[in-house]
């Protein structure tokens, strides 16, 4: 679009020129990352990256026709608008779908998960997207189109709960369980399914890697678009590259397992020479079998974009009209242009977020603005709002995909070194480390009952306490069954050392990896200024919450518990938790031990236990509150 | 409010402009406005005045640039800087000239450049040392300017002046001999004064070539990002020195050919990762290069 004020327009030495005023408003650049391709309404305009566009859309309609489906890389700087396009791709399926151009589904999947995890986050990713969608769920569409669907299906629990999402019995638990929550033993039941005896990791991911394929199946033969966004978020620590060979082989085994599948991975161009380092070709070439890159851009698409934004500024409609000919008003193009001075190009969240600034500027606004925030109390405001989220992540998930998603950058930066993979060890461990005081196992105990039993039996065999020191990081809350007790005590003989890792811990670790993994794909931002993730690193340290401080030293110090403690401590928590408050002397009562012990443990804990002096002295659960 | 006087330009349709770009990107030279609307294709005549508002915007994002002066412009897609700066270059590489002469033979050519914009140019060089000042002629008073990285350029005076002042002495010495002595002095590096660079603007060049090349050959799709890492292996750029590796690279960006991709945090990565990027050695460190 061509402006038409060019003198008073185009040149950086235009004389006092007059700003216009505009009512307070939304400020239509408000929003320059965008989050989700499921977050809300989506401001596009379809000239910006239409090559890479074309090229998804492209190998679409090559599966449509009857060809097999295929992976793209998509690549570029943080900012380019990766993210926004895999939103513009959910929203012409969707169109196409209403057309009766082609049925599809949808599957964005953030990659904020490990090498040890990858398939348990994609299904819980598959599963959630499926069981949602801009209308009715992607699921009910499923079953709507094709109701002969599970006849495909090869696994008994899969199909199962399909059937009873089909009818409508027992929806939550029967959502939960094809995400891969934990369900107990009440909920197993009523979906007519057996209790989970996987004790391990290992075997959890093949469980979950056997529901992705089994959903796939089921959802065969329409095409299955999965999005996996921000693949450098597989580094739980920086520079680690376990993640990027898991996700290579996960590509790969998705890709030979299934003929419906269009699988496409953003990354950030920073990131991608580890896609380069990816030893296994094959697996490389699978995944890396179609590329794109997403490009600035230049002052003719910078003009459409600003254009479409701010006639979506409702309240500046009239006076733009005005302004008909020029598709900047009411900003001023003269502060734009030197942000594509260098090359000629510029990305396009750069661009939105001077005109967001430019914009704000000439808001009719009474309220005296609000001073910039420092970084510390922008970093703090930001991890207090992932902590919210990161709590309802960790109860879903668990603590043993948490740990294995978060704890490596806390020991990383603890100075740790992690141990080269090992198989011998991989049996009974989940993580090895080395510190100053030797090697560390650490071995994650999620569930309860049966998988307890089974986990704590395989590494009583596997481990010997010549070989490293081992960890054992549980819930206290789960009380583990007589057989589990007397291995864990034995284990304990033995040398191994229990941690109790709280669930603020978890969280805040959670919260802090959510918060790092956005700094690193470069959608963190205080003001113009972004983030960094060695910035966001560098404060987490500093502000370590005390109950990631406890679990640290735990880990990483090698004196033993105290006798007492390692008795009362577990008793105590799971009682607590099950009641929630209860006084000292019938906790006592109820774990046949002296009310001076229950105390003493419960003021010895503060984080994790709530303490009322009496008469009578009481004890309740530490909520997060509570404990911070 | 806003107090702009409008003043509209006739609607054209959008081939128009996409016409006379194609005209631009196609022509050998730079092409004056009034050649550019009266292009065949165009189908009409379209003003001068007309033809600069619908390239305004192109030249104001530096896809284009304006050469000729105001009275005639003329528009190219080749930078008149980057033009100016490597005729100066190649003309102080083989010549020792005052600083008006030198921007005086470096405007000549066709095509021709503007002449201020040319000691604009110089101006920048010897600032960032890459032009070198040499002492005046005989007869004359006005200092010279050379190539900083072509200081032979210089031999031939330096022999002829060595030998006049052997002769004054009555020492006869042939030309060769004293060319030895200077090429003697030039091998010792505690004698001589701060080492020359190695490499020059023909060997970065080379360089950017050979990586536009290879990046074009290499990048599985045309236009998509292929890493420093991955060039780096190609064997006919493994051996080039990093520091013209570098420039070339960020030459292929300066010219407009390509594009690189941000680190944006290579400060915390270990100086080996860092290494294996391309760097402006201000700080700046680039991953990947794409064709625009």
């Amino acid at each position: 679009m061509l402006p038409t004020v060019w003198a008073s327009i185009m040149s950086p030495f235009t004389p006092d020129r007059v700003k216009p005023r505009i009512p307070f408003q939304p400020n239509p650049f408000g929003s320059a990352a965008f989050e989700s391709p499921w977050a809300g309404e989506l401001t596009d305009v379809p000239t910006i990256n239409d090559q890479p566009f074309r090229l998804i859309l492209h190998a679409l309609r090559q599966m449509r026709a009857g060809a097999k489906g295929t992976s793209i890389v998509l690549t570029g700087d943080p900012g380019s608008g990766k993210t926004h396009l895999l939103g513009r791709l959910s929203r012409r399926l969707w169109q196409n779908e209403r057309a009766g151009n082609g049925a599809s589904f949808y599957v964005y999947v953030r990659c904020n998960a490990s090498a040890g995890t990858l398939w348990r986050h994609l299904r819980h990713a598959l599963a959630s997207d499926l069981l949602r969608g801009p209308e009715v769920s992607q699921l009910h569409t499923a079953f709507g189109s094709d109701p002969e669907r599970l006849v495909n299906v090869n696994h008994a629990g899969v199909s199962r709960v399909l059937e009873c999402l089909r009818d409508g019995r027992h929806v939550h638990a029967a959502s939960a369980w094809l995400r891969g929550e934990l369900l107990g033993d009440a909920d197993l039941a009523a979906l007519g399914l057996a209790t989970d005896k996987e004790d391990d990791d290992h075997g959890r991911e093949r469980q979950a890697k056997l529901a992705v394929d089994a959903i796939l199946r089921f959802l065969a033969p329409t095409p299955v678009v999965l999005c996996f966004d921000q693949v450098e978020a597989l580094e739980t620590y920086r520079g680690e590259t376990a993640g990027y060979h898991a996700m290579a082989q996960l590509i790969s085994a998705l890709n030979d397992g299934h003929n419906h599948l269009l699988l496409i991975s953003c990354i950030v161009s920073a990131f991608e020479k580890r896609l380069d380092e990816v030893s296994n070709d094959a697996d490389k070439d699978r995944w890396l079998r179609h590329k794109g890159t997403l490009k600035p851009i230049d002052w003719e698409q910078a003009t459409q974009l600003v254009r479409v934004r701010l006639d979506n500024a409702s309240q500046s409609k009239a006076l733009r009209r005005a302004h008909g000919e020029d598709p900047w008003w009411p900003l001023d193009t003269a502060l734009l242009q030197p942000l594509f001075a260098e090359t000629g190009l510029c990305l396009p969240r750069t661009l939105i977020r001077a005109c967001e600034r430019q914009f704000a500027e000439l808001l009719s606004d009474e309220e005296p603005a609000t001073p910039p925030k420092s970084l510390e109390a922008f970093l703090r405001d930001e991890y207090s709002s992932n902590l919210v989220e990161a709590r309802r992540t960790v109860s879903r998930q668990g603590i043993s995909k948490t740990l294995s998603d978060c704890l490596p950058w806390l020991l990383q930066n603890s100075r740790l070194v992690p141990l080269a993979p090992d198989e011998a060890r991989s049996r009974y461990a989940h993580q090895s480390w080395h510190n100053a005081s030797g090697d560390l196992a650490l071995a994650f105990c999620d569930g309860g009952g049966v998988a307890l039993t089974n986990q704590l039996k395989r590494i009583d065999n596997d481990w010997t306490p010549q070989s490293m020191q081992l960890l054992i990081l549980r819930d206290p809350a789960v009380k583990p069954g007589e057989k589990g007790a007397l291995l864990l005590a034995g284990l304990k003989e033995r040398g191994a050392r229990e941690v109790h890792p709280l669930a603020e811990a978890l969280a805040a670790l959670q919260a802090i990896r959510n918060l790092t993994s956005t700094a690193r794909s470069g959608e963190l931002f205080l003001g113009d200024e972004k983030v960094d993730e060695p910035a966001v690193t560098n404060w987490a340290l500093d502000n370590l919450p005390p109950q990631v401080t406890e679990l640290r030293s735990a880990l990483t110090e090698t004196q033993p518990q105290p006798a007492l403690e390692d008795e009362v401590l577990p008793r105590l928590a799971a009682l607590v938790t099950e009641r929630k408050i209860i006084a000292a002397s019938s906790a006592a009562h109820e774990l046949e031990l002296t009310r001076e012990e229950v105390e003493e443990c419960a003021r010895s804990h503060p984080m994790r236990f709530g303490y009322l002096d009496g008469p009578p002295v009481v004890v309740f659960e530490a909520t997060e509150g509570a404990a911070r | 409010m806003s107090s702009r006087k409008v003043r509209a330009l006739p609607a054209y349709p959008p081939e128009i402009r996409d016409a006379i770009l194609k005209a631009i990107a196609a022509a050998p030279e730079p092409v004056s406005v009034k050649d550019l609307g009266t292009l065949p294709e165009l189908g009409r005549k379209v003003p001068a005045k007309h033809v600069q508002a619908l390239l305004a915007d192109d030249v104001n994002c530096a896809k284009l640039f304006q050469w000729g002066d105001t009275k005639q412009p003329a528009f190219w897609h080749r930078d008149p800087r980057i033009e100016a700066r490597e005729r100066i270059l190649e003309i102080a590489a083989t010549r020792v000239l005052t600083p008006g002469a030198l921007s005086t033979k470096a405007g000549e050519p066709k095509p021709k450049l503007n002449l201020n914009l040319v000691r604009e140019v110089q101006k920048e060089l010897i600032g960032s040392a890459l032009l070198r000042e040499a002492p005046a002629a005989p007869r004359s008073k006005t200092t010279r300017l050379i190539n900083a990285k072509h200081p032979e350029v210089l031999e031939p005076e330096i022999v002829g002046l060595i030998e006049a002042l052997l002769a004054k002495y009555r020492l006869m010495r042939p030309p060769e001999r004293i060319r030895a002595l200077l090429a003697m002095e030039a091998a010792q590096p505690t004698h001589a004064p701060a080492p020359a660079r190695t490499d020059d603007e023909e060997s970065v060049r080379d360089a950017a070539e050979k990586i536009f090349a290879a990046m074009n050959r290499i990048a599985l799709a045309p236009g998509t990002t292929v890493t420093f890492y991955r060039l780096r292996q190609q064997a006919e750029l493994a051996d080039i020195p990093k520091h013209i590796f570098d420039r070339a690279a960020l030459l292929l960006q300066k010219e407009r050919r390509a594009l690189l991709a941000v680190h944006d945090h290579a400060a915390a990565l270990s100086a080996e990762e860092r290494e294996g990027f391309v760097t402006d050695g201000l700080g700046k460190y680039y991953v990947s290069i794409y064709a625009r």
